[in-house]
């Protein structure tokens, strides 16, 4: 199996109130492509931030940092921007869909900037998580789960070779928290889709069986 | 690494792509563009109405200037001036040749004596197409023989009323006795009041042949240079005529200049203050968008295509309005008499008709468009700087 993602000595601090530096620290990792993984730790761990390194959201301040063998340090802007659309899907705890955009247009945006409109694979998308016939639904039309799940659609519509997802289940009940987990599990089965989930809900981490956990900054083994 | 789907759009196919993505968000976010457009909307209708009245001012002191006298363009000619205007009234671009006689003369009353200019008219003629005529106070227009019209002022210096007789002394030392005064006029111009006089011309009548010539249209320059070739006289135009008035018409074109300017700067504030305080509302959208992969660069396209989009049709609804709104008050006028009772430039009327020009259409249009554009650069810039993840986690 090959390597999706490898980091060595990956560090990004944030300067806070009591001068000790908050963010992750000398993080060596490697995640094989088409995996499943779970990045376990308390709040302020710093897993939303690794998250946002490795979706090239951020900069790190030291460090290697290779996603299919592309060190993201060495993109521009533009560059980074470009990497996300064609390779990166995310879902975030805030679901973080566009408000005016409806519930197919949130889907088909991923599509669009790729120069690319498929209709047929959008509604299908939609059916595949349980929106079928709800394509014309303001966001502020669904319910917690609803959008979470129109969230999901949108981070894989594209194919992406990595999905990241932040606290996908902070405020899901737990149905609708196992149905997001089960979606996220046959997304990576059928597309071959990495993904990678940080979270501290322990209903998803028990049930993920490639775990890693992230402790004030810092990857703790075993 | 490569993309295995697909590319980024680029050049048309990235232009139509943000264009939709814009029309869409413009169309969703109806309140912060309804107040937008209203904005320039009402800036740019406002421009076109402002210069639309400027122009009828313009109008109006061209209009009233040259009915007082001179016509849109005058000549001095040594031949009959009955026959030139005779000819040139056959020429479908004139609306009106005014044939005259003038001559110097001394007037003798009987509390004291003026000099005048006597003007020998055709008075038919001059109460359809001149001003003096609808400026009567008393009595009438002379018709015929020894009939004289004299202005109040200088009636009251020389003492004599409607009805009496007068004698005038006229510069080759020879007389024309026993004039009957039937009639006054007063322009509130004091100097014409008090130094002209109006008598009917005959085929005998002296003094210097002249002609005031009225056209048709209110732009007749080619028209004048194809008269002076066709009749090989001399026709002055009005502003070689009335420089004072071609002056007040540039100063006037310069103040609107600088008014439409100025409320331009003020609605540019105004909607800068609006795009901004809307971009402030929608960084979590575009923090959002960027983490999806819109460059900095795209994002500042989409938010300049949306202001564009709402800079276009406010402006052409604008200039829709503000020409709707120039052509309904043009119906009636506006009546500025109140203002201009003593205003040599308002002689006949202080009655102005607000007229839309092409350069009232497309200076407001393009100061409104632009300062739009411009309105709209400051959030655009910030909408691309901020990072995605900075957005995402203030949130």
């Amino acid at each position: 199996m090959s390597t999706m993602i490898e980091c060595q000595g990956l560090s990004r601090r944030y300067p806070d109130s009591d001068g000790e530096g908050r963010g992750v620290f000398a993080i060596d990792l490697q995640i094989p492509a088409g995996s499943m993984t779970v990045l376990a730790g308390p709040s302020g761990s710093g897993k939303s931030t690794l998250l946002n390194l490795i979706g090239g959201l951020e900069r790190a301040d030291s460090g290697c940092l290779l996603v299919e063998g592309q060190d993201l340090n060495a993109l521009d802007e533009r560059g980074l921007a470009l990497y996300r659309r064609r390779r990166v899907g995310f879902v975030f705890q805030e679901y973080n869909l566009i408000p005016s955009l409806n519930a197919r247009e949130n889907i088909e945006l991923p599509l669009r900037l790729l120069g690319q409109r498929d209709d047929q694979r959008v509604e299908a998308m939609l059916e595949r998580v349980g929106l079928g016939g709800r394509g014309a639904a303001m966001p502020n039309q669904l319910s917690g789960g609803e959008r979470q799940r129109l969230a999901l659609a949108r981070a894989v519509i594209h194919r992406p070779a990595l999905l990241l997802a932040d606290e996908p289940t902070a405020g899901l009940d737990a149905a609708n928290a196992l149905m997001l987990l089960q979606l996220l599990r046959e997304l990576n089965g059928e597309l071959g889709v990495s993904v990678l989930l940080a979270t501290h809900d322990a209903r998803l981490i028990e049930r993920i069986e490639r775990r890693m956990r992230l402790e004030d900054g810092r990857l703790a083994r075993g | 690494m490569s993309s295995t789907e697909g590319d980024i759009p680029r050049g048309l196919a990235g232009l139509g792509l943000w264009s939709s993505l814009a029309l869409r968000f413009v169309a969703r976010h109806r309140r912060r563009s309804l107040a937008a457009g209203l904005f320039i909307l009402i800036g740019c209708s406002l421009l076109v109405l402002i210069h639309a009245i400027a122009v009828g001012v313009n109008d109006a002191m061209v209009i009233n200037t040259t009915a007082l006298h001179h016509g849109d363009a005058f000549i001095e000619t040594s031949a009959n001036p009955q026959a030139l205007a005779t000819r040139m009234e056959s020429d479908p671009a004139v609306a009106a040749a005014l044939p005259r006689r003038h001559l110097t003369a001394l007037a003798v009353g009987n509390e004291g004596s003026t000099s005048l200019a006597l003007y020998r008219v055709d008075p038919t003629r001059e109460q359809t197409h001149a001003a003096v005529p609808r400026r009567l106070v008393a009595g009438k227009y002379p018709q015929e023989g020894d009939e004289l019209l004299l202005g109040q002022v200088a009636a009251e210096a020389l003492g004599i009323e409607i009805g009496d007789t007068l004698e005038l002394l006229l510069a080759d030392g020879s007389r024309l006795s026993e004039l009957t005064l039937v009639g006054l006029f007063r322009t509130q111009i004091e100097q014409f009041d008090a130094h002209t006089a109006y008598m009917p011309l005959s085929d005998t009548s002296r003094g210097e042949g002249e002609i005031a010539l009225f056209f048709h249209q209110r732009d007749h320059a080619n028209e004048l240079a194809r008269l002076q070739h066709e009749h090989g006289a001399q026709l002055r135009p009005w502003h070689e005529l009335r420089p004072d008035l071609l002056q007040l018409i540039e100063m006037n074109d310069i103040s609107v200049a600088l008014v439409m300017l100025f409320v331009f700067i003020l609605v540019g504030f105004g909607i800068g203050n609006l795009f901004v305080l809307t971009t402030l509302e929608r960084f979590r959208e575009f923090g959002i968008l960027k983490a999806m992969g819109v460059t900095p660069g795209e994002l500042q396209l989409m938010v300049f295509l949306e202001s564009l989009l709402i800079g276009l049709l406010a402006t052409a609804a604008g200039l829709l309005l503000g020409w709707a709104m120039s052509e309904l008050l043009a119906l009636r006028g506006i009546d500025f008499s109140a203002m201009t009772s003593s205003n040599r430039y308002f002689v006949m009327s202080g009655m102005v008709h607000p007229r839309t020009t092409a350069e009232g259409l497309w200076q407001p249009g393009v100061l409104a468009l632009s300062v739009s554009l411009v309105a709209a650069y400051i959030p655009a810039r910030i909408a691309a700087r901020r990072a995605a993840a900075q957005v995402l986690n203030a949130v």
